[in-house]
C-alpha cells in the first residue's frame, strides 16, 4: 500500500509529530512491515511543500526539534478524494508471472518450471500466513485473508496456466 | 518397518477399476499428530486412496500398516472393526443422521464400541463444547446450520481418540469464514488428541492448514510443487 496518502488520512484524524504518525501507521498497517522514519518525514514535507499540510508548531525540549503537523482543507479534500476513487484491477498482463512464462516459451527454457517454483513459494506464504491468522485480531485478520485470497487466486492461475502452457507456446511462438 | 511416530505408512498402493488405473505405486505415510492435505485434479486418484486407507478399498497390490498392523490384509469384518476403533471420518456434508440430535449423533461411535451412556455423553458434551456446539446439543441434526451440523460431524469423528482422521473435502459446503474456523478447530483437537489427519480437498486455503502437502496426478504421488 503507497503509504503517503495513507498517512495524510492519519493526519485528518488529529495533528501530530513525524514520529507519532509513524507509530499510528505502523499500529493500524505495519503487521510487521514498519515504516522507516525517512519515508515518513520525506511524505511530511511533501504534504508541507504541495500545501495539503502545515507546521503548527516547533518542540525541542533539550534535544533534536520536533515538528507539529496539521492538515489542511486542500489536504482534506484529497484525503475525501482518494477513499472515494476505487483502486484500479490489476491486469494480468502486467504480471510478471506472466512474462516469466511467456519469455521461457519463447525462449525453450521450461515454463513448467516456472509455475512449479512459484506455486511452491505461494503454498509456503500461504501456511505461514494461515499459521499466523489463528491469534490474529481483526484488523491483521483481515489483512492476513486479503493476501491469502490473492495467493489463492495466483494459485488458481498457476494451475489454469499449466493446462494451458501447449496452446500458450503456440500463441508466443507465432506471434 | 514404519517408525515409532508413523501411525499409518501405505507403501507401493495401486489400484485399477477393470483397465483403467486409479493408483499407481503410491507411498504415503502419516505421523502422530502431523496433518496432511492431499491434493490433485478429479480423477487423480484422492479418493481412492482415500477409501484404501480407509479399508473400504483393497489395493491391488503394496501394502498398508496402521499402528503397525497390515490392514489391508485383513477380512471385511476386521476392516470394518479397524475403522469404527481407530479412524474417524468428516465428509463434505458432514453424513450426521438427521433424525437424531447433534448429542446422539455425536456419542453413537462410543456406543457402537460398547462404551456407557453416561460416559458416552460426558465425552460427547467435551467434544461438542470444544467445537463450540454444545449449546445446540440437543437440536436434531436436520434442524441445525451447516457450520454447526460440521462442526458436530469432526466431534463425531474425533469422540472415540481415533489414531487417524481422514477428512474428505470437509469445508467443501461451508463459506471461508465458517472453513476457517471449523479447520482449526478439527486440527487443534486432532493436534492435542495425537491423532495423524489427511484432509483431501482441491482448495489452497484449506491445503494451507496442513503442515504437509501431497499431490496426486493421473494415480501418481508427484512432486508438491507440481502444477496440478
Amino acid at each position: 500500500m503507497p503509504p503517503s496518502t495513507t498517512l495524510l488520512a492519519l493526519l485528518e484524524q488529529e495533528p501530530a509529530y513525524g514520529y507519532t504518525l509513524k507509530r499510528r501507521y505502523d499500529e493500524h498497517f505495519g503487521f510487521g512491515h514498519r515504516l522507516a522514519f525517512g519515508q515518513v518525514y520525506a511524505a511530511l514535507s511533501s504534504f508541507d511543500r504541495n500545501g495539503y499540510a502545515e507546521v503548527i508548531g516547533v518542540d525541542s525540549d533539550g534535544g533534536p526539534s520536533r515538528k507539529r503537523y496539521r492538515i489542511t482543507p486542500e489536504g482534506s479534500t484529497v484525503v475525501e478524494r482518494w477513499i472515494a476513487t476505487p483502486e484500479p484491477a490489476s491486469s494480468y498482463t502486467s504480471s510478471t508471472l506472466f512474462a516469466k512464462v511467456s519469455v521461457a516459451l519463447m525462449s525453450g527454457r521450461a515454463a513448467n518450471d516456472v509455475l512449479a517454483i512459484q506455486r511452491q513459494a505461494h503454498l509456503e506464504r500461504m501456511r505461514a500466513l494461515t499459521k499466523r491468522r489463528r491469534t490474529a485480531e481483526t484488523a491483521e485478520l483481515l489483512a492476513l485473508t486479503f493476501e491469502l485470497n490473492h495467493l489463492d487466486a495466483d494459485l488458481r492461475w498457476i494451475e489454469e496456466a499449466g493446462l494451458r502452457l501447449a496452446d500458450l507456446k503456440r500463441v508466443v511462438l507465432d506471434a | 518397518m514404519p517408525d515409532q511416530y508413523t501411525l499409518l505408512q501405505a507403501r507401493g498402493l495401486s489400484l485399477a477399476y477393470g483397465d483403467t488405473p486409479a493408483l499407481i505405486d503410491v507411498d504415503i505415510s502419516l505421523r502422530a499428530g502431523e496433518s496432511v492435505a492431499l491434493m490433485g485434479p478429479s480423477g487423480s486418484g484422492k479418493s481412492s486412496l482415500l477409501h484404501c486407507i480407509a479399508g473400504v478399498l483393497v489395493p491391488d497390490s503394496g501394502g498398508i500398516t496402521a499402528l503397525g498392523q497390515r490392514i489391508d490384509t485383513l477380512g471385511e469384518a476386521a476392516r470394518s472393526a479397524f475403522r469404527l476403533e481407530k479412524l474417524g471420518m468428516v465428509f463434505q456434508f458432514g453424513n450426521l443422521i438427521p433424525e437424531l440430535t447433534l448429542l446422539e449423533n455425536v456419542m453413537l461411535p462410543l456406543q457402537l464400541l460398547g462404551t456407557s451412556a453416561k460416559h458416552a455423553s460426558a465425552r460427547a458434551h467435551e467434544l461438542l463444547e470444544a467445537l463450540d456446539v454444545d449449546a445446540v446439543s440437543d437440536r436434531r441434526a436436520g434442524a441445525v446450520s451447516g457450520g454447526q451440523s460440521q462442526r458436530a460431524a469432526v466431534a463425531r469423528a474425533l469422540v472415540h481418540r481415533p489414531a487417524v482422521l481422514l477428512a474428505d473435502e470437509p469445508t467443501g459446503a461451508l463459506d471461508t469464514v465458517s472453513s476457517d474456523k471449523v479447520l482449526d478447530a478439527m486440527l487443534l483437537l486432532a493436534e492435542e488428541l495425537g491423532s495423524a489427519v489427511l484432509v483431501v480437498t482441491h482448495e489452497n486455503r484449506v491445503s494451507a492448514h496442513c503442515e504437509r502437502l501431497v499431490t496426486l496426478r493421473d494415480g501418481r504421488v508427484s512432486s508438491p510443487a507440481a502444477v496440478l
